[in-house]
């Protein structure tokens, strides 16, 4: 092949980069507007890059390697970078004031761009750079409170990232040194047979699960989600945790490991791990947020396993449970703040609310639906995890799947306990000083919407699936 | 009666999203719209139970059901295990015919005695009708995922019901209650998922509660009664079964896992209390009978000495423990776990007087025990007090009240003439006729009976006995008889409890041929 050709090939794989690109370049003019005005020029620019951007990405048709090797797409990236885009939309629904909008916006932009290259990323050194620059806007945004404990949660995030990205790229380079690729498309069931590469494999996953938030990767979550602003804690809860689990389910699906190969049961291990911290964690928090952080991080938990088992139903809920997650965490941490912004922190607090009947119903059903009872979508994810981990018994013959259903049942009944909280502080407790909070109708509406599309979802769940497969077709 | 059934089940629902878009200030509209809404369940239950064919002698499961609805609701491709399909498919037996009547009788008189609250009334009677829906969506959905879904469903309005109209320590027995049964209905969500994975409708699984009944297993699933898979060296079938036994035994409740129901009863507000002893336990009893029993027969039968030992525990221990009781309430609560013990030993003895007794009886306590707590109602309205010992001599003070505490502590203990005698006759000549375990087991239950005497004998005797008196002076002015609406309630009551006493027919007639299908599953592939 001559170098017209290559080159030819390089500018028509182009195209499946113009999303990050656009987005990317929405970033600086962000940042460039930013110099002459702010508040809602702001906005409306952050808005019209998104829609730009989930333009470019639906007009795409290439699938499989690009540029090299470097970028692998699929139907995931696809589909799974427009949540990302419309999980992004939604952040402009948060009252957010008009100091450091530009920063904050900038920085979301490119911890989107982040997330949408680590999902495609096929060459390990993308793998890294994605995941740095998404770690870098995080820790940023960490701090965006401008307060001593935001600083604080700021720094703890900062070192603990510090560290496993540096372990994460001693295995990138034991990987490399042991295999002479960088490409995940090359590896195959042979790559990690010798003790080495499967020591780097492991020192890889460190990176990847500390963006996931799996136990023992998980330290940092309940701080940081804490003191960030709710608007920030929102999507980095969302968009990078959902970015990596595409990540891990692309290495996976290259069959590099039997079910019963030791790498595969440590990472099923440390997914039950992640559901029993998580939800254990949670028990003994006082504020609303770091509890609902612990939720999160069992949540982690959940979505593990459908990254591992390689069949149609395990991408088919992971695709679900990703967009029901989204919804929920979204609504929550808009509900969280609208409270916070009326003083309402920590759970004891929410007992001056009971007046507040209606919003206070919805978030109750809210976290029914992150609990995952019926009739909300938040059971129909859970009712495919089962299924997917039962259909992986049967399959695999693994019985550590056996366990992951087991203690994934177990922490159902216990999350319940611990996200009921808050609807027994708002409607249980005998409060003397009730007041009602100040809630505009915009809010109650917003949330409102929001717990109709959970119970939408729950009675017709094909709409997710179809959406995925219409998605994927635009480009036709 | 096309779409009757979707009619009872539905409408109170439909009442109930009205509700939300009437001002809360107008409470005494949602008293009259609760009781419209479940008084038309009502008659349309008396319209099916009069068309219903008590003749029909089933062929199969699939011929056993009447009124059938069927729809398609979620059709989803998931690849490698075909199509996800989930029906709205609806239906009626002899089995559930009675309970789907019992129902909508008992939540009619649960919105009479809920008739006073006027305090977050609009909460209160949206989730009482969201309520009435899943408990009668429990005893006639034909989808497992139906099912599950009405089941679950019950807990959340339950628990705000408890929680927020509650006693003092609401708070905790609301959650108490949630989390046990939550933990119980995931045991059940995990066999269905296996029983979808394992039952075919034509070429694609499904979750049709008929198609499990029939046992349409595909070959070599998980659940398939010929496939050799073990799970931790136990048959996937057997671990099924004992799933769904502690999974409905939490809702029963049997002993060892009832403890949620003392404290559940005692905290929550009267009417509440009438539903979760005449409805909400009887879900529990159906789902085993329906589900354990009828999609396992083959693990059912190996297990039913088993399962009638849990039954004779829960009658011995929850009466001894009625006995020990000084809260009226709470003596009544245990005397429930007691009465739904037989219900356990009926089914434990696979005969068709057994599950014909353990049906009677569960429609029998479904009169009896709201009655009773209604009765403990009277007493704590009045005074804001139940303890035993608080009260004495009150047959000269209000002799209508004590009538009727008379009759259905008497229907409790088993009085021939009156329903409750019946029902544990039956279950009594079951597990004495039964082959499935020794004679100790009747022995046993046939004492309960007289632990049953007891108990409420000796209530009777403290607080209607003796020389009137009690505790506080304050309560003397407020030692009314009975009024008209608590008559209201206690009188149809009565009139049934006395009426299925002297003729069961009332409700064998509409069970026997559906049980008669039933105990034939068990001596397929039997020696």
């Amino acid at each position: 092949m001559n170098l017209i050709d290559q080159l030819n090939g390089i500018l028509a794989d182009l195209q499946g980069v113009w999303a990050e690109s656009a987005l990317m370049l929405g970033a600086i003019a962000v940042l460039v507007l930013g110099l002459a005005r702010s508040g809602r020029a702001i906005k409306a620019l952050f808005l019209i890059v998104l829609i730009f951007a989930c333009y470019l990405n639906l007009t795409n048709g290439l699938r499989g390697d690009i540029l090299s090797g470097s970028l692998f797409l699929s139907v995931h990236t696809s589909t799974f970078g427009i949540l990302f885009l419309i999980t992004a939309s939604f952040l402009l629904l948060f009252k957010r004031g008009d100091k450091h909008s530009t920063e904050f916006y900038f920085f979301i932009l490119s911890m989107l761009t982040g997330s949408l290259l680590m999902m495609k990323a096929n060459s390990l050194l993308i793998i890294y750079l994605s995941i740095e620059l998404v770690s870098f806007s995080s820790y940023i945004l960490t701090n965006f409170s401008f307060k001593k404990k935001g600083f604080e949660a700021s720094i703890k995030y900062l070192l603990f990232g510090a560290i496993c990205s540096a372990i994460m790229l001693f295995g990138l380079g034991i990987i490399y040194g042991s295999t002479s690729t960088f490409l995940v498309s090359e590896w195959n069931s042979e790559t990690f047979s010798a003790l080495l590469p499967q020591v780097g494999f492991i020192l890889l996953l460190v990176g990847i699960f500390f963006k996931i938030s799996i136990a023992p990767a998980h330290l940092w979550v309940p701080a940081t989600y804490q003191e960030a602003p709710a608007d920030a804690t929102a999507f980095m809860s969302i968009v990078p945790k959902l970015a990596a689990l595409v990540l891990l389910k692309r290495i996976f699906e290259g069959q590099i490991f039997t079910s019963n190969h030791w790498i595969y049961s440590l990472v099923l291990g440390l997914g039950i791990l992640t559901i029993v911290a998580g939800t254990l964690g949670a028990f003994r928090q006082s504020n609303a947020r770091r509890m609902i952080s612990f939720g999160a991080i069992a949540h982690s938990g959940f979505l593990l396993p459908l990254t591992l088992i390689q069949s149609t139903t395990a991408s088919e809920s992971l695709w679900y449970y990703s967009v029901v997650y989204a919804i929920m965490n979204m609504v929550t941490f808009y509900l969280l703040d609208v409270h916070e912004r009326n003083g309402i922190v920590e759970i004891d607090d929410y007992k001056q609310t009971s007046r507040s009947v209606w919003i206070g119903a919805i978030f109750s059903l809210i976290l029914v639906s992150l609990v995952g009872l019926p009739p909300l979508a938040g059971f129909t994810a859970k009712l495919f995890l089962f299924t997917t981990l039962w259909e992986g018994y049967s399959l695999l013959e693994n019985s550590q799947m056996l366990w992951y259903l087991i203690v994934a049942v177990i922490a159902t009944v216990g999350s319940l306990f611990f996200y009921l909280r808050i609807p027994r502080a708002i409607f249980l407790s005998q409060s003397t000083d009730n007041q009602s909070i100040n809630l505009n109708l915009s809010t109650k509406i917003l949330a409102t919407l929001f717990c109709i599309v959970l119970l939408l979802l729950f009675f017709a769940p094909q709409l997710v699936m179809e959406a995925q497969q219409l998605l994927n077709n635009v480009h036709e | 009666m096309q779409n009757t059934l979707t009619y009872i089940f539905l409408f109170p629902l439909l009442i109930a999203l009205v509700m939300l878009f009437i001002p809360a200030e107008r409470w005494k509209v949602f008293r009259r719209l609760s009781f419209a809404a479940v008084a038309i369940q009502l008659v349309l239950s008396v319209i099916l139970m009069i068309n219903f064919d008590q003749s029909l002698v089933p062929e199969s499961w699939e011929g056993a059901f009447q009124f059938v609805e069927k729809a398609n609701w979620i059709n989803m491709s998931l690849g490698s295990i075909g199509t996800i399909s989930i029906q709205y498919y609806l239906g009626v037996d002899g089995i559930s015919m009675p309970l789907v009547a019992l129902s909508s009788f008992v939540l009619l008189i649960g919105v009479i005695s809920s008739w006073n609250i006027e305090e977050k009334a609009k909460g209160y009677h949206i989730l009482y009708l969201v309520l009435s829906s899943s408990i009668i969506g429990c005893f006639i959905a034909l989808d497992f995922f139906l099912f599950y879904l009405c089941f679950e469903f019950m807990l959340l309005p339950m628990f705000f019901l408890i929680g927020i109209w509650g006693g003092s320590r609401r708070s905790y027995a609301s959650i108490k209650f949630f989390l046990y049964t939550l933990l119980g209905s995931l045991f059940i969500l995990v066999v269905m998922i296996g029983l979808y994975l394992s039952v075919v409708d034509g070429d694609s699984s499904t979750f049709s509660m008929v198609k499990m009944l029939d046992g349409a297993y595909a070959s070599d699933t998980v659940l398939d009664p010929g496939s050799p898979q073990l799970i931790f060296g136990y048959s996937a079938r057997v671990l099924a079964f004992i799933f769904l036994i502690i999974g409905f035994g939490i809702k029963l409740p049997a002993v060892p896992v009832h403890t949620w129901l003392p404290d559940a009863h005692v905290e929550a507000p009267t009417p509440i209390s009438v539903v979760l002893a005449g409805l909400l336990l009887k879900v529990g009893a159906y789902g085993l009978l329906r589900i354990a029993y009828g999609i396992f027969p083959d693990v059912a039968i190996d297990f039913s000495g088993f399962v009638a030992i849990i039954g004779v525990i829960s009658i011995l221990y929850g009466g001894m423990n009625a006995l020990a009781q000084r809260d009226l309430k709470r003596m009544v609560a245990y005397s429930s776990v007691s009465h739904m013990g037989f219900v356990l030993v009926g089914l434990g003895s696979i005969t068709s007087v057994g599950f014909s007794g353990s049906l009677f009886h569960m429609i029998s306590h479904g009169l009896i025990s709201p009655a009773l707590f209604l009765i403990a109602g009277v007493i704590y309205d009045r005074t804001g007090n139940r303890q035993m010992e608080n009260f004495s001599g009150l047959a000269a003070k209000m002799p209508v009240y004590t009538f009727f505490m008379a009759v259905f502590f008497f229907a409790g203990l088993g009085l021939p003439g009156l329903s409750g005698f019946v029902g544990e006759l039956m279950v009594l000549m079951g597990a004495f006729g039964s082959s499935q375990f020794s004679l100790w087991i009747g022995i046993l239950s046939t004492l309960g009976i007289a632990v049953s005497a007891a108990y409420f004998l000796w209530t009777i005797q403290r607080m209607f006995y003796g020389k009137y008196f009690v505790r506080e002076s304050a309560w003397e002015s407020s030692m009314f008889d009975l009024t008209a609406r608590e008559k209201l309630m206690l009188i149809p009551l009565t009139i049934l409890v006395i009426a299925m006493g002297i003729y069961p027919r009332l409700v064998l007639d509409y069970s026997n041929e559906t049980i008669n299908f039933f105990i034939q599953q068990f001596s397929i592939g039997q020696p």
